[in-house]
């Protein structure tokens, strides 16, 4: 036993260069304008926010403690995206669901994070989450929504991997503009919800591949700011054609194809006839977690549906 | 001069009802006219004469601004028509059935039934939202009667605020619990005229009609009624019984409206007080009236809402929102 305890003190004192390594800190600037001193090499953090946060630092391998998830207790939570992007949720990962809008303060404070990142949509009290631990807001109205995906490799140090998957987005992007001749092509994207037209500029990740691609894109979508979103009268429908359109479901509420034929019938019964590629068999539905989640995985994906529904068919031009 | 003051068989006492169903034909020339797409008047006429399905603008016109301005003229009828009987009937000018907690009531049990137990047969939601009603109506009367003082036109309007609140906050909740089932009901919650489905139509018209002609059936009695209980009683009205067959009227106006457009404030509240202004306090006047003018308002209304940001719309519930407030503060501080 008395040999014992100098053995333990020698453990303590070589773990202790890796504790204080652990904790070397710098200071950044957050959204709010704020100075936050936070680890450099984060090894607990918690995301507060599941799609915008959580599912990019999944893909950038980030040592994730806790996170925000939809759902209103631990049995029925979920992070939003996260399955069918990385394969990654609550109930087969460590990942503690700390709540979701807002979130629990004392689930967080029982996960110890050594860096809390949270977004404007959150709710829970900023102060509260800084008593916690260092605690970073980042606004995704103040920056586009790919500079965030850049600011998380930056915050948790996993800018490597983030620049493998930009180099290989890059080549997808490449690989489009090689097999198609995109800026002669019209691509649309438009949402029916109940009554009413809604469409986004860019569109999630089939915006972007649209854009960074040089597709068309039909000018009463890009006169949205960009970043932004609008509901429209059925009376503009025609307006939201093109060579191409691309509608998704929500597949995380179980919703189909069907619910997307579903909404269109009741903003306008017979829609189908009125849009060149519908009638064309033109129109595709994909699921909103692709489009949605802003993922370079989810990038890749809709690349290669561009690719093979765009580049791998002969198709009826709409008229112009 | 109001219009029931006219002599009997004079030129004035034909020409203003016929003025009154122009004013109203014109406000749906109007409403089916414009839009957030421009369509040449002799488009709209071409449209309704000889349609054809492959020209857009004739599909728009009678797809879409048609069967809504079919909806707005139904639902500002029906909601008109209950504010003055509820005003009548219980003698407060505040009285309608969105401030007295009906149209909650009607919503809150549509939700429920759609979205809480994911039923959603058309056929059934007039029904559902005239129990809503009901029930609201009843609980609103319960609390105010129970009232120190009873059912005065305050203890009927803080009772159906607090009902309002009460159910608004359970709506909400069930929204924040479960946002993707209740996605579908957002827009239709704050009271809209867009995408409405045309099957619900059907039936919803019959309540529609049961409660318009008991309404106009009754607006003699409720001419009485209006002066007071004991004029009623003393011209040997069943007093009882008349305020139940107007309960039930208002119920299944309440109901119909709720079911085409969701809940839609302040119309039965504004309207039938315009309409006194014109005609005075009988009730075989202010009833067809407040009908005429509720659909013609409404009109009018859904225009706003849809070309003042065109081509986004804004919820027409909302704009009667914005313009019946004003009016619902004045009659306070004027009447109450």
């Amino acid at each position: 036993m008395t040999r014992a305890i100098p053995a333990f003190g020698l453990l303590i004192a070589l773990a202790a260069p890796i504790a204080v390594a652990a904790q070397d800190t710098r200071i950044i600037t957050d959204d709010t304008g704020t100075e936050v001193e936070i680890p450099i090499d984060p090894q607990r953090i918690v995301a507060l926010h599941d799609s915008v946060l959580t599912v990019p630092l999944l893909e950038l391998g980030a040592n994730l403690a806790g996170s925000h998830g939809r759902g209103e207790s631990e049995g029925e939570a979920y992070i939003r995206s996260s399955l069918s992007i990385t394969g990654i949720d609550f109930d087969n990962s460590d990942i503690e669901w700390v709540g979701n809008l807002p979130a629990d303060v004392e689930r967080i404070a029982a996960v110890e994070p050594d860096l809390i990142l949270t977004t404007q949509w959150q709710t829970a009290d900023v102060d509260q989450l800084r008593a916690i631990a260092p605690t970073v807001v980042l606004d995704y109205t103040q920056r586009g929504e790919w500079e965030i995906y850049d600011w998380l490799a930056e915050l948790t140090g996993t800018t490597d991997q983030l620049e493998l998957m930009k180099r290989r987005y890059a080549d997808q992007i490449a690989l489009i503009r090689e097999v198609i001749d995109t800026e002669s092509i019209m691509v649309s994207t438009v949402q029916a919800n109940p009554g009413e037209l809604f469409a986004y500029n860019p569109y999630g990740n089939i915006g972007k591949v649209l854009v960074d691609a040089g597709f068309q894109r039909p000018a009463i979508i890009e006169a949205i700011p960009e970043g932004d979103s609008k509901t429209f009268t059925a009376e503009v429908l025609p307006e939201f054609d093109g060579d191409f359109i691309f509608a998704t479901y929500r597949s995380t509420a179980g919703d189909g194809p069907d619910d997307v034929r579903a909404n269109f019938d009741s903003v306008l019964p017979g829609w189908c006839e009125q849009l060149h590629a519908c009638r064309e068999d033109q129109m595709y539905f994909v699921s909103r977690s692709l489009g949605a989640t802003r993922s370079y995985y989810a990038l890749g994906a809709v690349s290669y549906m561009l690719l093979s529904v765009i580049g791998g068919q002969d198709f009826t031009p709409m008229p112009r | 001069m109001s219009v029931a003051a006219l002599p009997r068989g004079s030129l004035f006492a034909w020409a203003v009802p016929v003025a009154g169903v122009a004013a109203l034909l014109l406000a749906f020339g109007w409403h089916i006219s414009v839009g957030a797409k421009t369509i040449p008047l002799g488009t709209v006429m071409e449209a309704l004469v000889a349609y054809d399905a492959t020209n857009f603008d004739h599909v728009v016109i009678v797809d879409l601004r048609l069967p809504r301005a079919l909806f707005a003229v139904l639902v500002g009828a029906a909601l008109s028509v209950a504010g003055a009987l509820m005003q009548g009937v219980t003698r407060n000018p505040l009285a309608e059935p969105g401030i007295l907690g009906l149209l909650i009531g009607a919503s809150f049990a549509v939700v429920v039934f759609v979205g809480v137990f994911d039923l959603a047969p058309p056929a059934l939601i007039p029904l559902v939202a005239a129990i809503g009603a009901l029930a609201a109506a009843v609980t609103v009367w319960g609390i105010s009667t129970a009232a120190p003082g009873g059912a005065t036109p305050l203890t009927l309007v803080l009772a159906g605020a607090a009902i309002t609140a009460f159910l608004g906050a359970l709506i909400t909740a069930a929204n924040l619990l479960d946002e993707e089932t209740f996605e579908e009901l957002r827009v239709w919650l704050t009271g809209s005229l867009a995408g409405r489905r045309l099957d619900v139509l059907p039936w919803a018209l019959p309540w529609l009609a049961a409660g318009l002609v008991i309404a106009f059936g009754a607006a003699r009695q409720v001419t009485a009624l209006a002066m007071g209980e004991e004029t009623a009683v003393g011209l040997g009205m069943n007093v009882g019984r008349l305020k139940a067959l107007v309960l039930v009227s208002v119920i299944a106006l309440t109901a119909a409206s709720v079911a085409i457009a969701g809940p839609m404030g302040f119309v039965g509240l504004v309207v039938p007080h315009a309409v006194r202004l014109f005609v005075g306090q009988d009730y075989r006047l202010v009833v067809p009236w407040s009908a005429l003018a509720g659909a013609a308002y409404l009109l009018v209304v859904d225009i706003a809402a849809r070309m003042a940001l065109a081509p986004v719309e804004i919820s027409t519930g909302l704009v009667t929102a914005l313009l019946g407030a004003p009016i619902f503060v004045w009659l306070i501080r004027a009447r109450l």
